[in-house]
């Protein structure tokens, strides 16, 4: 008998009850108007811990880890009669709905005034859409261009925009072959096609078009694939003086790998965006292959401060390698919350820790100086109404003896870049 | 023209690699009748020992299967009896769904060994090219493709001509008859699944000469294994080579003359087409 | 049946309802708890679903994203371009993911793929559908398009609270049960249920086996695709990422460990799948980030292992058990 199909639905009730009083936390009692405060302030991690992304929620992580204890071991919130920060974390996974999920879930169970992530961008949207309806700051790490441009208004970027990373990565060969007196006239472009990709190429672009260079190979393709001989033999045949390429990250491996098999070595390849050549883990991965790569980059890992080096050295301590762009993005996001939050103490000292006076504090910032600037890439952080810092600067990392040192913008190189690359082929 | 040549030469290449990935496919399906969604990340498995055998005692990645080969046996002959033995007298629906949940636990737990970043050896001693006119042959991929020849071809032996290999045959035709004809198809089928497995091992140390492994490696090989094994056909061991040349040189082919992003795009409209046309494969014996 | 059997027999369908109905009320201040809910009866509805071509028809379809991805890009694209309703987008959506089904399942009915690789085949469309929208620059590309933030709108189908949506993925739930049930209790549903059996034998007695198997995919496909037109509204953008294969893979694999064939296996693996991993990944993922994952797939591989026919049989000899000993055996089996 077929109705007896339904029987069991009872019992699918019963299991839908049971997980959901599993679920359920207690609410928190409504903030009361009085100045009166937690015994901490709840900041949130979301990040991808899991799935394709893991690699870079997990060096976040950490990288946000590191920065509250240093709040805290420096006295906290002063202007909150130094208040201590809690970081809660919270993985959420590697889609647009388990980001979402994620977000929820943290906000429900801990209610934090700000959240830190999600690195990956269509991520980031999917769960602003809740930091904006519930009103917690969302300090993103995501460098998509379009993050900020989708009308969020509790949402804050720190760190250099995608298409600033191009605009870096041309420049800086520009810059470096007019130094060496080389005539480079011919570029080609490549990125992986994700939103990120495509941002980047068109900061790239625009920037080769400015330069006057004649862009003779421009491509996108998947991260995920196995052989990358064909693109680098089709980049030979464009007979490109150098290449600016945006990878995913576990690309990079493949593509530094067949540039030198092939033995099509451009007169210099330049990554852009995010993580890619210079990344400790591909130089790691990549031994000697790594050489005379370099990279943009969204943190400075080589910044003479003392914060700097204090974060530096603690994150090599924990984890054997100096810190990724990830880490370095979510520590200086940590700093830069932990002003904004001693900016709202000063500015509205009856109610510091309202969203919409945490988001005036946001837009209030000014900053030249302190533990944030120590570590930001560029020297000034101050917000625009949608949320970005027209001040950030990407810088350009080039791998030199198996490290990373900084060889752009100029005024801030550690060392001379090595270029054109000695090992260049063509 | 020259570079469609070189290009299509790459991808002949790489595509002998496909061949031998789907190799131990062909056995564990092809001969077997298993399926295992899992081959996949076996790959990835065999790829991060080569990884951890290549790191621990400083071996170049395509020395690697002298040790990752027998330890990848070893799990696929586990493997055989912890699941997949308990599998066959059900429908190939239970075997999907015991191999797919086999496929998440491994990329779980590669991922808590070896976290998410991607792991990958130094630049091997046998990568550099070959300059023969205007064409250049990558090195690896030339001692990729020939091992893989010959490797193709030692399989097709032993299931030709040897004893153990007539019993794994046998046993695929009929479980029962073999059962009484005096085939323990139970150690039969546990040493072809542990061969299948263990064939990863050659593929995953000539892969680790220039790619990198991360957790989600598996997925890249997976379906792609498949397409090749249709291709050729089942039951067609040499087929999966002729089959793997055309799934590689497709892609290469896709990407250069068309598109980068097309590549997948050409091999699964081949596979699809193919199931639609020739569901046998180019040379199937059924 | 008498009228008192019969109303012990739908007993558990009202309670059910009921229960349904008023979770709002219960855990709708938490939305966290709201989001949960909806992602399980989301997942219900695609394993319901899948229960038509998967289950009774047998045909293990590995594509449930293709459809889902074609009708949350029709959709999604009609409101963005022209300012069409979700409303009347899902209906669209629907019929554009059953005619894309209309057009790859007829070849391969037509040339008898089956089995393992008629499985392989529908997981490769989604991989084609997915490189295919990303390529297509007018409609797709990798850049996600975003639909219009509201906090309430019902024209748009956008809400800031999941309430609604709630609601109406209970709605498409509800549609689904019912389209399975009616489907089971029909000529169709017999046939299918033959094929699934054998196919062979099911030709014999005179059963149309290729366009029984159409139709199933069909109906199947119109129930996901206009379940991607909510989907879409709800993660508020369309991405070529939609069309994804692991999620499609998992969607089958509800319906396997469900209980295949069986109207509320699909849904009841759903419920306990996907509550439990989701409930893990909130309490287990942020310390030791992948055990959850590990410990969802030991659990898949035991049922999958031990319990071949599913769990709704267990469930179902539960109830008749409770049954026999509230109302006495004249009512209960």
């Amino acid at each position: 008998m077929k109705g007896k199909n339904w029987s069991a639905l009872v019992v699918v009730v019963v299991m839908l009850t049971v997980a959901l009083s599993g679920c359920v936390t207690p609410s928190a009692p409504a903030q009361p108007a009085a100045p009166k405060l937690p015994e901490s302030i709840v900041i949130g991690s979301l990040e991808p811990l899991t799935g394709a992304h893991a690699v870079f929620g997990t060096e976040a992580k950490i990288g946000t880890e590191i920065a509250v204890d240093h709040i805290n071991a420096a006295g906290g919130i002063k202007s909150l009669n130094g208040l201590k920060l809690k970081l809660v974390t919270e993985d959420a996974g590697e889609n647009a709905d388990s980001a979402k999920l994620g977000a929820e879930s943290i906000i429900s169970k801990h209610h934090p005034v700000a959240i830190l992530g999600l690195y990956i961008s269509r991520m980031t949207i999917a769960a602003s859409e809740v930091t904006e309806r519930e009103k917690v700051i969302l300090v993103a790490d995501a460098l998509v261009d379009s993050v900020t441009t989708s009308g969020r208004q509790y949402l804050f970027r720190p760190a250099p925009k995608a298409s600033q990373h191009g605009a870096s990565a041309v420049q800086f060969v520009v810059d470096s072959a007019k130094k060496a007196g080389l005539d480079f006239t011919k570029v080609a472009i490549l990125n992986e096609d994700s939103s990120f990709g495509r941002s980047n190429a068109t900061g790239a672009m625009d920037a080769a078009l400015n330069n006057g260079l004649t862009i003779v190979y421009q491509k996108e393709y998947p991260y995920d694939i196995t052989d990358a001989s064909s693109i680098v033999a089709d980049i030979a045949a464009a007979k490109a003086d150098f290449v600016v390429h945006c990878p995913y990250f576990t690309d990079a491996i493949l593509f530094a790998k067949t540039f030198r098999e092939t033995g099509n070595i451009p007169k210099f390849i330049v990554g852009m965006g995010a993580s890619g050549y210079t990344d400790p883990e591909s130089i790691q991965a990549l031994g000697e292959t790594a050489e005379y790569y370099a990279n943009t980059f969204s943190y400075n890992p080589a910044k003479k401060t003392p914060q700097n080096e204090k974060f530096v050295a603690d994150f090599k301590a924990k984890t054997g390698h100096i810190p990724t762009e990830a880490a370095g993005m979510n520590y200086y996001a940590a700093w830069v919350l932990k002003e904004a939050l001693e900016l709202s103490g000063q500015m509205f000292p009856t109610d510091p820790l309202n969203p919409d006076n945490l988001r005036q504090a946001f837009l209030k910032l000014d900053l030249t100086s302190g533990p944030a600037v120590e570590t930001y890439p560029g020297d000034h952080i101050a917000f625009t109404p949608t949320g970005d810092n027209p001040d950030a600067k990407a810088v350009v990392l080039q791998v030199i003896k198996g490290e990373p040192r900084i060889v752009w913008p100029l005024e801030d190189a550690e060392v001379e870049a090595i270029f054109p690359r000695p090992d260049a082929t063509r | 023209m020259e570079n469609i040549i070189q290009n299509l030469l790459n991808g002949a290449l790489m595509g002998c690699i496909y061949a031998l990935i789907a190799l131990g496919l062909s056995i564990v399906f092809g001969v077997m009748n298993v399926v295992n969604f899992a081959h996949g990340e076996f790959v990835m498995l065999s790829m991060y020992f080569t990884f951890a055998a290549g790191a621990y005692w400083v071996l170049d990645a395509v020395t690697t299967p002298l040790i990752t080969f027998p330890l990848l046996f070893l799990f696929g002959w586990l493997t055989y009896y912890l699941l997949i033995d308990r599998t066959l007298r059900y429908r190939y629906v239970t075997q999907i769904a015991v191999t797919v949940g086999l496929a998440i636990l491994l990329r779980a737990i590669a991922q808590m060994i070896w976290q998410a970043q991607p792991r990958a050896l130094p630049y091997s001693m046998i990568q550099g090219n070959i300059q023969i006119g205007g064409i250049n042959i990558l090195t690896s991929r030339l001692i990729a493709a020939a091992v893989s020849v010959v490797a193709i071809f030692l399989v097709y032996l032993f299931l030709m001509k040897t004893w153990p290999g007539r019993a794994i045959r046998a046993a695929s035709d009929d479980l029962d008859a073999a059962s009484l004809a005096g085939v323990n198809y139970r150690q039969t089928y546990a040493l072809s699944f542990g061969l299948g497995t263990a064939l990863t091992a050659l593929a995953g140390g000539l892969l680790m000469t220039f790619q990198q492994v991360d957790p989600t490696m598996g997925l890249r090989f997976g379906l792609l294994s498949w397409c090749v094994l249709a291709l050729a056909g089942l039951g067609s061991v040499p087929g999966l080579l002729i089959s793997g040349v055309i799934v590689g040189g497709a892609e290469a082919l896709a990407m250069s003359v068309w598109d980068p992003r097309s590549r997948l795009l050409a091999v699964y409209l081949i596979f699809i087409l193919v199931l639609w046309l020739r569901p046998r494969g180019l040379f199937g014996r059924k | 049946m008498n009228t008192k059997q019969r109303t012990i027999k739908m007993l558990p369908l009202l309670v059910g309802l009921v229960v349904a109905l008023i979770v709002p009320l219960i855990v709708g201040k938490n939305q966290y708890n709201m989001v949960l809910v909806t992602t399980v009866l989301f997942y219900g509805v695609l394993a319901t679903a899948w229960n038509i071509i998967g289950g009774m028809a047998g045909q293990l379809d590995l594509a449930a994203w293709a459809y889902l991805g074609l009708g949350a890009f029709t959709s999604g694209t009609l409101l963005l371009r022209w300012n069409v309703t979700p409303w009347l987008g899902m209906i669209l959506g629907g019929l554009v993911a059953a005619g894309f089904a209309a057009l790859v399942g007829y070849p391969l009915f037509r040339f008898g793929v089956k089995e393992v690789w008629y499985a392989l085949s529908s997981a490769a469309l989604v991989e084609v559908l997915r490189v295919a929208f990303l390529m297509w620059d007018e409609v797709g590309g990798p850049v996600e398009r975003y639909l219009p933030f509201h906090r309430a709108s019902w024209y748009h189908m956008r809400f800031a609270s999941y309430v609604p949506y709630y609601y109406i993925v209970l709605g498409l739930l509800l549609i689904a049960l019912f389209v399975n049930y009616r489907i089971s209790r029909s000529k169709l549903g017999y046939y299918l249920l033959a094929l699934g059996e054998s196919e062979d034998a099911a030709e014999v007695i005179g059963v149309d086996a290729r366009a029984c198997k159409l139709k199933a995919l069909m109906i199947y496909a119109f129930i996901v695709g206009a379940t991607g037109a909510v989907y879409a509204c709800l993660f508020g953008f369309i991405h070529p990422s939609f069309f994804n294969t692991a999620q499609s893979t998992e969607v089958a694999i509800l319906g396997i460990i469900g209980g295949m064939g069986i109207v509320y296996g699909p849904l009841l693996a759903a419920i306990i799948l996907v509550s439990g991993r989701e409930f893990m990944r909130a309490n287990l993922g942020s310390s030791l980030e992948s055990l959850y994952l590990a410990i969802y797939a030991v659990v898949l591989i035991v049922i999958a292992l031990f319990r071949p026919q599913g769990i709704a049989p267990l469930f179902r000899k539960a109830y008749d058990w409770l049954l026999s000993r509230v109302v006495g055996e004249r009512y209960a089996a």
